[in-house]
C-alpha cells in the first residue's frame, strides 16, 4: 500500500554478532563485506587465525523468545498482529516486524503510529488529513533495491582463481507526483478534473558471470611472512551472461471528475514494459581492490562491477495501458527484436582499522551496496577479560544511528552484548535493539 | 471511485487503531439542486410536515464493516423565509440508505424545535446536535440519501406560506475503522 512504503528502510540487524552491533556496525573480522566487495582481502589471512576474531559467533535470540511469548505459535490464527479482520490489526506494525525481525530483544520498540484520520467530503472537496502519520509520506522517490552475488565458486592456484558467480540486481522506485503528495502530505483537497499519479520505475536483471580473478600480496612488511604486513591487490574480470531482464516504467493513478464526489474517477495506467526475449545479455566488467596492512594499521578499498554494461541482443518493448471504457488492461508491442543495454550499479567499500597496543581498536567502513552509502565508525577497548564498545553510523536513510555495548572473554569463549538504535520502522522515532551473542575463539 | 477508495483505505489503515472521522458537507451536495429548499403552505389550524425530494450524498466506499461511534451536526443553519401568516416552523432531517427510505418516518435523524414566524420575515434557524444513534450504521454505506422536512403549524388567521431554505449542513461521523 502506498503509505506502507517509506523512504528506504535501513538494515538494522546488519549482523548477528553483538560485538559488531556494539561498534556501530564496524566489522572486526576480515570476512563478510570486506571479502565480498574488496577482492584484495581474499589474499589476507582472517583474524580468526591469530585468535583476535572469533571462529564462530552464535546469536542468542532473546527477541525471538520474547516474541513467541507474546505471540504463541498455537494462537497465531487469532493473533491481531496477523489477522487483518481483527479490529486491533495494524498493518504498520506488521510491516515493522518484517523490516525488523525480532531476533534480538527490543529494548525500546518503535511505536506504530496510531492517530485519527480526518476526512472532509463535499461535492467538490475531498481532504484527507492524516495528522501525525503525514510524516510517513515520502517527499522523494521511495523503494528498494540491491545488487547480490548469489553464488561465487571456483578453483585456483598461486592467487589466481577461475569460477562463476551468479548476479541479481533489482531496483524498484516510486515517486508521488506533486498533486498526490499535496493531498496526502499537506491535506490539500482532491480537486475536480485533476490527475493524481504515482510514477513507477522497476528493473530486475539476473544471470551468471564466468570470472577470472587474482588476489595476492604485492609487498611484505618488516614482519615478513609471520605478519600480515604488506600491500595486497585483487582484481576480477567478469563476463556477464544475462539470463533475464525486465524493466517497467510509467505512471499509475486516476483522474477525478466534476464534481469530485458523485462522478467516477477515471483510472490511469500507461506503462512501458521492456523484457528480454531470452537469455541473451552479455557484457564485461570487473572488480578491483587494494589493502595495506602495516602493523596495527589497516586500510582497504574495493570497487565492484566497474564498466558492467550488458547488451541484450533480443528484447521487446510493450505498452501496457488501462482503458476506462472497457475497464480492462491492454498491451501492444511497440518494438520487438531490438537491442537494449543495461548497467549494473557500481558498488564499493572503503575500510580502515587501527589496533593499538593498549587494547584499543578503532575502525570504520563506508559501504555502498547499490542503493545508498552507509557509514560505520566504531571503537573497542579491551581490558583484561572485559571489552567496552561504541560506535556511530549513518544509515541508508541518512539518519545517524548509535551503538554501544561490552563483553567478557574467558579463554576461548566470549559473551557479548550490543545495543543499537535503528530507524527501519514506519515511524519517526528510533528503536533500540539489544543483541547478545556467544563467540568461540 | 475505486482509486479514491484505495487511497483512503490505505491512509486509514496506516493509522493503526486510530479513528476515521468524516466531515461531510451535506449542503454542498444539495445547493443548487432545489432539494435544499422546502416550500410550505399551511392552512389555518393545521399542523403539517413537508419533505424535500431525497438528495444523494456519496461517501467513500469500503467502510461497510466499520463501527460508527457517533454522528452529529457540527455546523448547520436554515432560513425560514416566511411570506405570510403566523405560526411555527420546525426543521427535520431524514437519512436513509436509499431514496425511498429517506421519506419514511423511521429515517428521522434530528428534530429541531419549532421557531415562530409572523408575517413577511426571514428567520435564521441554527441546526445542531447529535443524530439518532439508530441511524449510525447508515453511514457505513457508500451513499446516503437525505431529505429535509419543514414541520409547520398555523396559529393565526391566514394561511402560512414561505420557504425553508438550508444555508449550511455539515455532519461529523466518527467511526472505528475496520476496513477489511
Amino acid at each position: 500500500m502506498l503509505l506502507l512504503a517509506p523512504a528506504r528502510p535501513a538494515r538494522a540487524q546488519f549482523s548477528l554478532d553483538a560485538r559488531r552491533i556494539g561498534m556501530g556496525g564496524v566489522s572486526l573480522s576480515r570476512g563478510g563485506d570486506l571479502r565480498r566487495f574488496n577482492p584484495a582481502y581474499r589474499a589476507v589471512k582472517d583474524r580468526a587465525a591469530d585468535g583476535s576474531a572469533p571462529r564462530l559467533t552464535i546469536p542468542i535470540p532473546l527477541g525471538l523468545i520474547d516474541f513467541l511469548k507474546e505471540h504463541p505459535l498455537n494462537q497465531l490464527d487469532e493473533d491481531p498482529l496477523f489477522d487483518p479482520k481483527s479490529p486491533l490489526f495494524n498493518p504498520v506494525e506488521l510491516m515493522n516486524l518484517i523490516f525488523n525481525p525480532p531476533i534480538f530483544y527490543e529494548v525500546r520498540k518503535v511505536p506504530a503510529p496510531t492517530n485519527d484520520v480526518e476526512v472532509t467530503i463535499g461535492k467538490n472537496a475531498f481532504v484527507v488529513d492524516l495528522g501525525a502519520t503525514q510524516v510517513l509520506i515520502p517527499e522523494q522517490e521511495f523503494g528498494l533495491g540491491s545488487t547480490s552475488r548469489l553464488l561465487d565458486m571456483g578453483f585456483g592456484f598461486a592467487g589466481f582463481n577461475i569460477g562463476v558467480m551468479g548476479f541479481l540486481q533489482y531496483e524498484v522506485g516510486f515517486t508521488l507526483d506533486d498533486a498526490l503528495r499535496d493531498v496526502l502530505k499537506n491535506a490539500d483537497s482532491v480537486r475536480a478534473n485533476t490527475s493524481y499519479r504515482i510514477l513507477g520505475d522497476g528493473l530486475v536483471q539476473a544471470g551468471l558471470a564466468p570470472t577470472i580473478s587474482f588476489a595476492g600480496r604485492l609487498t611484505r612488511g618488516p614482519g615478513g611472512e609471520e605478519s600480515d604486513d604488506g600491500i595486497y591487490l585483487g582484481a576480477a574480470l567478469h563476463y556477464y551472461m544475462g539470463a533475464t531482464y525486465a524493466r517497467g516504467v510509467g505512471p499509475g493513478g486516476f483522474t477525478t471528475g466534476d464534481p469530485v464526489f458523485g462522478t467516477t474517477p477515471i483510472g490511469l495506467l500507461d506503462d512501458t514494459l521492456y523484457t528480454s526475449n531470452g537469455p541473451f545479455g552479455t557484457g564485461v566488467g570487473g572488480d578491483v581492490g587494494v589493502a595495506w596492512i602495516s602493523g596495527p594499521f589497516e586500510v582497504g578499498v574495493g570497487v565492484n562491477d566497474i564498466g558492467a554494461e550488458l547488451t541484450w541482443s533480443d528484447t521487446k518493448a510493450q505498452r501496457i495501458y488501462y482503458h476506462p471504457l472497457t475497464d480492462s488492461l491492454y498491451s501492444t508491442v511497440l518494438v520487438d527484436h531490438v537491442e537494449t543495454t543495461t548497467k549494473l550499479p557500481i558498488t564499493y567499500i572503503a575500510n580502515a582499522a587501527l589496533r593499538m597496543g593498549t587494547g584499543t581498536t578503532v575502525g570504520g567502513e563506508v559501504v555502498n551496496s547499490g542503493r545508498g552509502t552507509v557509514i560505520h565508525v566504531g571503537v573497542e577497548q579491551r581490558a583484561t577479560v572485559f571489552a567496552v564498545r561504541g560506535g556511530i553510523a549513518r544509515d541508508q536513510r541518512k539518519k545517524m544511528q548509535f551503538g554501544w555495548g561490552g563483553g567478557v572473554r574467558l579463554g576461548s569463549v566470549g559473551l557479548d552484548v550490543g545495543f543499537w538504535t535503528h530507524s527501519n520502522s514506519f515511524a519517526d522515532k528510533r528503536g533500540i535493539t539489544m543483541a547478545t551473542s556467544i563467540s568461540i575463539y | 471511485m475505486k482509486a479514491l477508495a484505495v487511497i483512503l483505505l490505505a491512509a486509514v489503515a496506516a493509522c493503526g487503531e486510530g479513528r476515521a472521522i468524516f466531515n461531510v458537507d451535506v449542503y454542498s451536495f444539495m445547493a443548487g439542486t432545489g432539494n435544499d429548499t422546502v416550500p410550505y403552505v399551511i392552512p389555518i389550524g393545521v399542523t403539517d410536515t413537508v419533505l424535500s425530494p431525497p438528495q444523494k450524498v456519496s461517501l467513500p466506499p469500503g467502510f461497510g464493516n466499520s463501527v460508527v461511534d457517533s454522528v452529529r451536526i457540527t455546523s448547520g443553519g436554515a432560513n425560514l423565509i416566511n411570506t405570510a401568516g403566523t405560526g411555527t416552523i420546525g426543521f427535520q432531517l431524514y437519512i436513509a440508505g436509499d431514496s425511498l427510505g429517506a421519506l419514511s418516518p423511521s429515517a428521522l435523524a434530528i428534530d429541531i424545535p419549532p421557531t415562530a414566524v409572523n408575517g413577511a420575515q426571514t428567520v435564521a434557524v441554527v441546526i445542531s446536535g447529535d443524530l439518532s444513534p439508530a441511524l449510525n450504521s447508515v453511514f457505513t454505506n457508500s451513499e446516503i440519501w437525505l431529505s429535509i422536512g419543514a414541520v409547520g403549524s398555523n396559529t393565526g388567521g391566514v394561511i402560512v406560506t414561505g420557504d425553508m431554505a438550508l444555508t449550511a449542513l455539515q455532519i461529523r461521523v466518527v467511526m472505528q475503522e475496520h476496513i477489511l
